[in-house]
């Protein structure tokens, strides 16, 4: 790599006009050569994570391309090796005696509880290693969008929130028409919003109403008699989690608890004219339901997406969400049938996401605040996982179906100083020599001034002032001259102690809180 | 933290004028504690109608609180607690009650009520009814309440402090969170030492700048605040003995830094579990659990303040984002409804029952109760017979002024006040039995008896009608056409509760047909198609 120049890399850096307010509102190519701090926009809000070689590697390119190698990225990983339980399936104990009994009753309590925190920790491990594609940060959003709870009433088996998790994964840029069929009769939220208990003779409203309030149209697009009729047609899908009940964890049809009788939703009739087996049930009465969702309400359920996909990848302050942007975001969406990818694309590549306005503007979720770290040192993934659940994050456990609150609901005078508290024991957790094994990797480590460079693009959304760019760099020098630097890392356990203030510092920064 | 400088608010649509800050009062020391209960209690088996024959065998057939157990509390207007509230130091909140120190509010809600937990919960902490569901809540009322700042003397003190995760909507402002939220005091004090605790000023872009420096505030205030907080728990104590429960805990935390000489003004604590739709459970269920670490939590709280020596001073209300309905849903749970009850405690309220009980309210819908007081009744009285606010404030507060609690107010210091608007109207009950307002009416939705007649379209001249009845009862089934002429009787019998698979002979050619189904005194409707 170029090593870059304190002078550029300021004047790189602060080359925009800071008081202009008037925002670019044109999802038109941005078609410059992308200078150090857009590449690490993009980066950052692609991924969880930086990596100082990754930066290099994109300086200078078109927006187009380097977005483009990140869809590709993406693409390429949808298959990550799953965690060891999820084909390790057992009987129903109730029809077990004796030792087979005992054994699957530990497996089943396993597979609903601890395999869960398991699951959390495996991801984990993938969000820490996708660090150059938008394939993770997706997977998150659509967590979030159909917010399913492991920990509910009773438990959800974890393999039913591994298959979820790989339903988002594999659609991840995908057909919108496609997640909202597949996620109607997915065994974790078959369970969750009890679709399960949705049976002709009762039929239970709990998915139909937040099908519609929180998956796609939002509240006040629909009314109480589509709700009612909606879950009419949504009867009889039933998930078993056990080898001896059938294929486990795959929805079915219980056809004698599917309803019958027509439905009238929306202003069109779901009248049951055909054989009931799941087959015809599926297409006649699920993607019918999502299709004439998207056929009445399109565009109010693509400007629902935009806008939410806009405040989770640009800016979360609803009260500046461009409505502008999203309504071609949504236009895009409806012009390729619900196709996402080149909505997403377009809106990566535009001028509007590379507007300074928007750099940096984002409040990091424990997700980004704590991976950002254990992407560099060495931190048990499982730790990683509780730490971010005790933040507010628990992965496969939002705080309710509407997901998480988001922007600055993440920050506060409870979080903030308990984030803080954690990513010291993060840094903590390794030794000097470690830290500084790290620290000195980085190219150009050996100049102080480069390394500090190297640190504040890795963990703060904007660069620094003069002021505190030395306040920073000295950190690593304790108050002597740059050049005693050398004299420094030729003893790992003093560089390492030097790199550990400057980790306890740089996450005391506000700037570290913002991506 | 300065006084913030109020211009103008936009409550919903409502565009309220800047308030008069001469038109202020000055504040006093009196503290309000709320208590959420999260996920919407099931108010009519908190206080049962116990001497009312359609709350066992209409309403809830399987999950009513039995008449021989439940505490009456007024022979004249039928209610009873559940007996869990008699759970903690003296007699719990049934002794609290007895004792005059315990109000209970029957009836509270707002005109077109939300079912959703999070928007109906949203509604009661900002204040604000809005005109649609799309309409963004973006403040809450003690959020709006703290705009004006502190008197110098206590602006060490946060505002308010909530015990929990998450800030709630309630103490956002629109100059920005008004709460500390903590869930120990010595681990925030540790922990805020190392949060930067200097004004940064830098340059950058405008909305950068915007989310920069609201975290470098909020870091400055939990540092400043986390020293105070720390202060007045090492200086405070508690006397009573509370439960090991998290809401007990949440209290105790409460009493000890009153005690210590923290100068919030209010302090927010939540107890979560209320969303009951399934397995509700009668006397050793999930909802009796609730009410008894709800009673054991309030009055050790209420004891323990008593003495601490702050009892004149601190006053209590619990808060839910909705009733439930009154039938009970066929989960063995309740769903999502209306009108409720609440309970506000302390040596300052009115240990009285406010209205009749609202299970006796009319039916706005055939499924959900009216309300009778609006819930933002108690925040106006709050703010201006405990806060000892100007009406004006107030009024800036809400958008409108809102008529006491059965006109009189559960606070002790409240004066009457002519210039109030009157109540919500609450049509009468009806006696019309195809009125929607008559919980008798046949017309009624409920979720008690069920009816599928199949196959439906009917093909021949038979078809089975599955019944499902709660409770025993002579059922009549007439067929009629769709414009309503009777073609007479075609089943009469006896059933037991339960499932029943009935053959019926169908007369008449292709078209469209009613059954008219009575139960006992309920009627029900079953449309079919003949082909």
């Amino acid at each position: 790599m170029a090593v870059v120049s304190r002078r550029n890399f300021l004047e790189g850096l602060f080359d925009f006009n800071h008081s202009r307010l008037e925002i670019n509102a044109s999802l038109d190519e941005y078609t410059q050569p992308l200078n150090r701090l857009q590449v690490q926009h993009l980066l950052r809000r692609a991924t969880f994570s930086l990596s100082n070689s990754i930066i290099d590697k994109y300086v200078g390119k078109s927006a187009a391309f380097v977005v483009d190698e990140l869809f590709a990225k993406a693409d390429a990983n949808i298959n990550p090796t799953p965690p060891f339980f999820v084909n390790d399936h057992i009987k129903n104990p109730g029809n077990l005696t004796g030792k087979q009994r005992e054994e699957a009753e530990a497996k089943k309590s396993l597979i609903v509880g601890e395999y869960n925190l398991t699951l959390g920790e495996w991801w984990v491990g993938v969000m820490k290693k996708d660090s150059e594609s938008f394939l993770e940060k997706m997977v998150l959003f659509w967590h979030d969008h159909f917010a399913t709870q492991f920990a509910s009433c009773n438990n959800i088996p974890s393999v039913s929130m591994y298959r979820q998790n790989e339903l988002f994964r594999k659609n991840y840029a995908g057909n919108f028409r496609t997640l909202l069929e597949q996620i109607s009769i997915d065994g974790a939220m078959l369970r969750y919003l009890n679709g399960n208990e949705n049976i002709s003779e009762s039929p239970n409203e709990n998915y139909a109403r937040e099908l519609m309030e929180l998956f796609s149209l939002g509240v006040g697009n629909y009314t109480e008699q589509d709700i009612r009729e909606a879950a009419k047609i949504l009867t009889g899908w039933k998930v078993n989690m056990f080898l001896d009940e059938g294929t486990p964890y795959k929805a079915f049809l219980n056809t004698n608890q599917f309803d019958k009788t027509s439905k009238l939703f929306m202003g069109e009739v779901f009248s049951v004219n055909y054989e009931v087996n799941e087959q015809n049930v599926y297409k006649n009465s699920v993607q019918k339901l999502i299709d004439v969702i998207l056929a009445k309400k399109g565009q109010v359920a693509a400007k629902y997406l935009s806008t939410k996909i806009y405040q989770y990848f640009v800016y979360a302050n609803t009260q500046k969400t461009d409505n502008a942007v999203v309504d071609q975001m949504a236009q895009l969406i409806i012009d390729n049938g619900f196709e996402l990818k080149p909505m997403l694309k377009k809106l990566f590549k535009s001028q509007h996401f590379f507007d300074d306005l928007n750099i940096g503007v984002q409040i990091k979720s424990p997700a980004e605040t704590i991976i950002a770290m254990v992407k560099h040192i060495d931190y048990n993934d499982r730790y990683a996982r509780n730490i971010m659940a005790a933040l507010g994050l628990e992965l496969f456990n939002p705080p309710n179906v509407a997901g998480w609150r988001g922007y600055r609901a993440w920050i506060s005078t409870k979080t903030l100083p308990t984030t803080i508290h954690f990513l010291k024991e993060i840094i903590d957790n390794n030794s000097n020599t470690r830290l500084a094994d790290w620290a000195l990797s980085i190219e150009g480590s050996g100049e102080v001034h480069i390394l500090t460079e190297r640190f504040i693009e890795l963990f703060l959304a904007r660069p620094v002032s003069e002021e505190r760019f030395k306040k920073f760099k000295n950190t690593f020098l304790g108050g002597a001259p740059d050049y005693e630097w050398y004299e420094i890392i030729k003893n790992k356990e003093q560089a390492g102690q030097r790199v550990r203030s400057f980790l306890f510092e740089i996450i005391k920064a506000p700037e570290y809180f913002l991506f | 933290m300065g006084v913030g400088v109020v211009t103008n608010l936009s409550l919903g649509k409502m565009r309220v004028s800047a308030f008069d800050p001469s038109n202020v009062s000055t504040e006093n020391d009196n503290i309000l504690v709320i208590i959420q209960q999260f996920g919407g209690n099931d108010g009519m088996n908190t206080i049962t109608p116990y001497e009312w024959d359609s709350y066992y065998t209409l309403y809830r057939p399987k999950l009513h609180i039995p008449q021989n157990v439940v505490e009456p509390i007024s022979k004249e207007l039928g209610m009873a607690m559940h007996p869990n509230l008699k759970k903690g130091p003296k007699n719990g909140m049934l002794g609290m009650f007895k004792s005059g120190k315990l109000a209970v509010m029957h009836g509270l809600g707002y005109h077109n009520p939300n079912y959703s937990h999070f928007r109906s919960t949203d509604i009661w902490l900002s204040g604000i009814t809005p005109n649609s569901d799309t309409e963004p809540l973006k403040t809450g009322w003690l959020g709006r309440y703290f705009d004006r700042g502190r008197p110098s003397e206590k602006s060490d003190s946060p505002f308010c402090l909530q015990i929990g995760q998450n800030p709630s909507l309630m103490f956002l402002g629109e100059s920005g969170e008004k709460s500390i939220v903590l869930e120990d005091a010595e681990q925030l004090y540790s922990q805020a030492q190392s949060v930067e605790s200097n004004k940064i000023n830098i340059g950058g872009s405008a909305y950068f700048l915007n989310e920069f420096d609201y975290i470098n505030k909020v870091g400055l205030e939990v540092n400043e605040y986390s020293r105070v907080i720390k202060k007045a728990f090492d200086n405070g104590k508690n006397i009573e003995k509370y439960a090991d429960q998290p809401l007990s805990n949440q209290l105790k935390l409460v009493a000890r830094l009153i005690n210590g000489g923290l100068k919030s003004k209010v302090y927010f604590v939540e107890h979560h579990g209320y969303d009951t739709h399934s397995n509700q459970g009668v006397l050793d269920g999930v909802h009796s659990r609730l009410l008894a670490e709800l009673s054991e939590a309030i009055s050790a709280f209420q004891s323990d303040i008593e003495q601490l020596g702050h009892a004149s001073k601190v006053v209590g209300i619990t808060t839910s984002e909705f009733g439930r309905r009154p039938y009970e849903n066929g989960s063995l749970g309740t769903d999502h409804g209306t009108a409720n009850v609440g309970f506000a405690f302390g040596e300052a309220v009115k240990g009285e029952i406010f209205g009749y009980h609202f299970a006796f309210l009319p039916f706005r819908d055939f499924q959900n109760l009216w309300f009778r007081t609006d819930f933002r009744s108690l925040y106006y009285e709050i703010m201006v017979s405990w806060f000892g606010q100007t009406p004006a404030y107030a009024q800036y507060v809400l958008g409108s002024k809102f008529a006491y609690i059965e006109e009189k107010g559960f606070l002790k210091s409240t004066q009457k006040d002519v210039t109030l608007p009157p109540p919500p109207d609450v049509p009468k009950v009806s006696q019309d039995l195809n009125s929607p307002d008559n919980p008798l009416s046949p017309l009624n939705i409920t979720e008690q008896d069920k009816f599928t007649l199949y196959p439906n379209p009917v093909q021949g001249n038979s078809a089975f009608l599955n019944m499902r009845l709660y409770f025993q009862g002579a059922v009549r089934i007439v067929q009629a056409h769709v414009s309503g002429q009777e073609m007479g009787v075609i089943h009469e019998k006896t059933y037991q509760a339960g499932l029943h698979n009935v053959y019926l002979e169908l007369k008449g050619g292709p078209g469209l047909y009613l059954l008219r189904i009575k139960v006992g005194k309920r009627n029900h409707f079953v449309k079919y198609l003949k082909i």
